[in-house]
C-alpha cells in the first residue's frame, strides 16, 4: 500500500448467491482528500462501504484501510474511522447526547469529553437533551456526523450523509467538509445522490456502475475529459442545424432538457466567435451564446448510461 | 467495559414501556404481599414470617419474572432490529463482545429490580419471625437470595439469546415466553416418557438448582450451565456469522 492511499481495495467482490454486487474492484483513495463514489441504486456503493467497514465479508479481494486488513484486523483498521452507512440510526427514546455517550462508551479515550464540542459543531448544541424520536431526518444525518466524529477519524466513510438536509444546512455540510479536509486533514469517502454537491466538494471521484468501478480519477479531469462545446439559446433548432452543417469539428447538436441547445465542438474562443458569425449571417435569434462542458451529473450520465440519481436533464438529439 | 455495561442498563431503562412495567409489578406484587400479610394477621391473629414468607415471595416471583423475559428478549433484540447494531459494529469491536455486554447490562439491570422484591421477603421473614423449625435460617435466607437471583439470570439469560438469535422483538418476546410459560407443560408431556430427560430441560433443571425436589444438585447444575451455554453460543454464533 502507498503512503498516501487510506483505503487500498485490491480485486474486492461479494457475491449474494448468483448476483455480484460488488465485482473485482480495484481501488485507490489518497489520504487527505475528499472522495466521492458515485453510482446508480444497486451499483453496489453501499456494499462496498460496508465491506470498507467490516460490516460484510468479501466473496474475494482485500480492503486495506490505513494500511491493515479490515477483514483480518478489523478493531485496528477503523481504530480512527468513523461511518454513516445507510442512514443513521440511534435509540430514538434517549436523547442526542445521551445516545453520543453510549457510543462513546465503545470508544473510549477521550471520546466522552468531545460531545459538546461536536453537537456545537453540527448545530445541535441547543438540542443536545432533546429525545432523538423528535429530531427530523436532518437533525438525525447532523448527529450521525456527530457520532462519526466521536473517535477523532482520519477517515470518514459516509453513504448519503446529505439525505433530509435542507438548503442551508447542504451548504453548512459542504464547508465542514472542506474544513475536515483541509485544515484537519481528515479524509473523507462520500457517496450521494447530490451529484451537484459532490462535484463542489470532491477532490477526486470514482463511478460505479452494476458493482464494476467504470471510471477513478481526480475530479477536474473527470470534467475536463468530458464534452465540451457550445451552448446557445435558440427556438430554431432546424436553422441552427442548418448553418453549421459544414462547421468545421462540429460533431452532433442536442436539445438539453433546459431548452438550450449544445453544440458538441471543441470550444476555443475563435471556435466561439466563427459560430456566432455564422448564426447571426442566417438570419438566426440567438439570445445568448457560451463555451460550456460537461457537469459531474452529465458526465455521469455519460458514463452510465443513465438519468442522474438527482434527476439531470434530458438530452435529446 | 463498566462504563459500557452502564451505558447498556441506561439503554434498557430508556425503553420505559418494558422497563416501568418490570418495577411497576415488582413492587406492587411486593405491596399486595405486605398488605394481605397485615391482613391476615388482624384477621387471624397469625403472620406471614419465617420460612413461610420465603416460600411465598418465592413461588410469587415468577409474576415479575415474567417482564423480564420482555425485558431481556427485547435487549437482545433492540439493537439488530432496529440498525444500531451495525454501529457498535463500527467501532471496531467483535459482534461477540457486543452481546455480551448486552447480556452483562441487561442481566445486571433485572437483578437490581429484583433487588427490592428479595429485601422485602428477607425482611418481612424477620419481621414476621416463626418460632423453632419454621424459624428462617441464614442459610434459608442465602438459599432464597440464591434462588431469586439465579432464577431471574436465568431466564434473563435465555430470553436475552433468543432475541439476538431471532433478531426480532416481536418474535423474540414470544418465542422467549413460550420457552418460560411452555416449559412446564412440555416437561410434563416428556417426563411420561422419561423422568430423567424431563428433569435436564431448562426450566425444570433451573428449579431443581434452586432446590425444588429431591434430584441431583450437580445434575441439575450441569444441565442449567449446559442450557446457558447453548443458548449463549447459538446467540454469539449468530451475531458473529451475520453482515450488518
Amino acid at each position: 500500500m502507498s503512503d498516501e492511499a487510506i483505503i487500498e481495495v485490491r480485486g474486492l467482490t461479494k457475491a449474494f448467491g448468483r448476483r455480484i454486487a460488488v465485482n473485482n474492484v480495484n481501488l485507490t483513495v489518497p489520504r487527505g482528500t475528499c472522495f466521492g463514489f458515485l453510482g446508480p441504486n444497486g451499483a453496489g456503493k453501499t456494499t462496498m462501504m460496508r465491506m470498507l467497514l467490516g460490516l460484510a465479508r468479501p466473496t474475494s479481494g482485500v480492503a486495506l484501510v490505513r494500511g491493515i486488513d479490515v477483514r483480518s484486523a478489523r478493531q485496528a483498521a477503523l481504530a480512527r474511522v468513523g461511518a454513516i452507512v445507510e442512514e443513521p440510526r440511534f435509540y430514538p427514546y434517549l436523547s442526542g447526547r445521551a445516545n453520543l455517550e453510549i457510543w462513546a462508551a465503545y470508544w473510549g479515550g477521550p471520546a466522552p469529553a468531545r460531545i459538546p464540542g461536536l453537537l456545537d459543531r453540527v448545530g445541535l448544541g441547543g438540542r443536545g437533551a432533546d429525545k432523538v424520536k423528535n429530531y427530523s431526518q436532518g437533525m438525525r444525518q447532523r448527529l450521525g456526523l456527530a457520532r462519526a466524529l466521536l473517535n477523532d477519524p482520519e477517515l470518514l466513510i459516509l453513504d448519503e450523509p446529505t439525505n433530509g438536509l435542507d438548503v442551508q444546512a447542504m451548504q453548512e455540510f459542504r464547508q465542514m467538509v472542506r474544513e475536515m479536509v483541509e485544515r484537519e486533514g481528515r479524509t473523507v469517502f462520500i457517496s450521494s445522490h447530490q451529484l451537484h454537491e459532490l462535484e463542489r466538494i470532491c477532490d477526486s471521484v470514482a463511478i460505479v456502475n452494476q458493482g464494476t468501478v467504470v471510471i477513478e480519477g481526480p475530479m477536474q479531469a473527470l470534467i475536463a475529459d468530458g464534452e465540451q462545446g457550445i451552448t446557445l439559446d435558440c427556438e430554431d433548432e432546424d436553422g441552427v442545424r442548418r448553418a453549421v452543417t459544414a462547421f468545421p469539428g462540429v460533431r452532433d447538436i442536442q436539445r438539453k432538457a433546459d431548452g438550450s441547445l449544445f453544440i458538441n465542438v471543441p470550444p476555443t474562443r475563435e471556435t466561439l466567435i466563427a459560430l456566432n458569425r455564422a448564426l447571426v449571417g442566417a438570419g438566426l435569434p440567438v439570445a445568448q451564446i457560451s463555451r460550456s462542458q460537461q457537469s459531474l451529473e452529465e458526465r455521469y450520465m455519460a458514463i452510465t448510461g443513465e438519468s442522474g440519481p438527482s434527476g439531470p436533464g434530458e438530452v435529446t438529439k | 467495559m463498566i462504563p459500557i455495561i452502564l451505558q447498556e442498563m441506561r439503554k434498557v431503562a430508556g425503553r420505559r414501556g418494558s422497563f416501568w412495567s418490570a418495577i411497576g409489578v415488582t413492587l406492587a406484587l411486593i405491596a399486595t404481599i405486605v398488605v394481605a400479610s397485615i391482613i391476615v394477621r388482624q384477621v387471624q391473629d397469625d403472620t406471614t414470617g419465617g420460612k413461610e414468607a420465603l416460600d411465598l415471595y418465592t413461588g410469587l416471583i415468577f409474576v415479575p419474572l415474567v417482564l423480564f423475559v420482555l425485558v431481556a428478549s427485547l435487549g437482545g433484540a433492540w439493537d439488530f432490529a432496529n440498525g444500531t447494531f451495525r454501529y457498535l459494529v463500527v467501532t471496531g469491536r467483535p459482534p461477540w463482545q457486543l452481546v455480551a455486554t448486552t447480556m452483562a447490562g441487561v442481566i445486571l439491570t433485572s437483578l437490581t429490580v429484583t433487588a427490592p422484591y428479595v429485601l422485602a421477603g428477607i425482611i418481612q421473614a424477620l419481621v414476621f419471625p416463626r418460632d423453632g423449625t419454621e424459624a428462617a435460617s441464614g442459610g434459608d435466607l442465602a438459599a432464597f437470595v440464591w434462588w431469586c437471583f439465579a432464577l431471574v439470570t436465568f431466564w434473563s439469560f435465555v430470553a436475552l439469546s433468543v432475541g439476538v438469535t431471532l433478531r426480532s422483538s416481536g418474535a423474540g418476546i414470544a418465542v422467549a415466553l413460550v420457552l418460560f410459560f411452555g416449559g412446564f407443560p412440555i416437561a410434563a408431556l416428556v417426563a411420561l416418557l422419561s423422568e430423567t430427560v424431563a428433569e435436564l430441560l431448562p426450566n425444570i433443571a433451573i428449579l431443581r438448582v434452586g432446590g425444588e425436589g429431591d434430584q441431583s444438585l450437580t445434575l441439575a447444575l450441569v444441565a442449567t450451565i449446559s442450557w446457558l451455554i447453548a443458548f449463549g453460543a447459538t446467540a454469539i454464533v449468530r451475531a458473529e456469522r451475520s453482515e450488518y
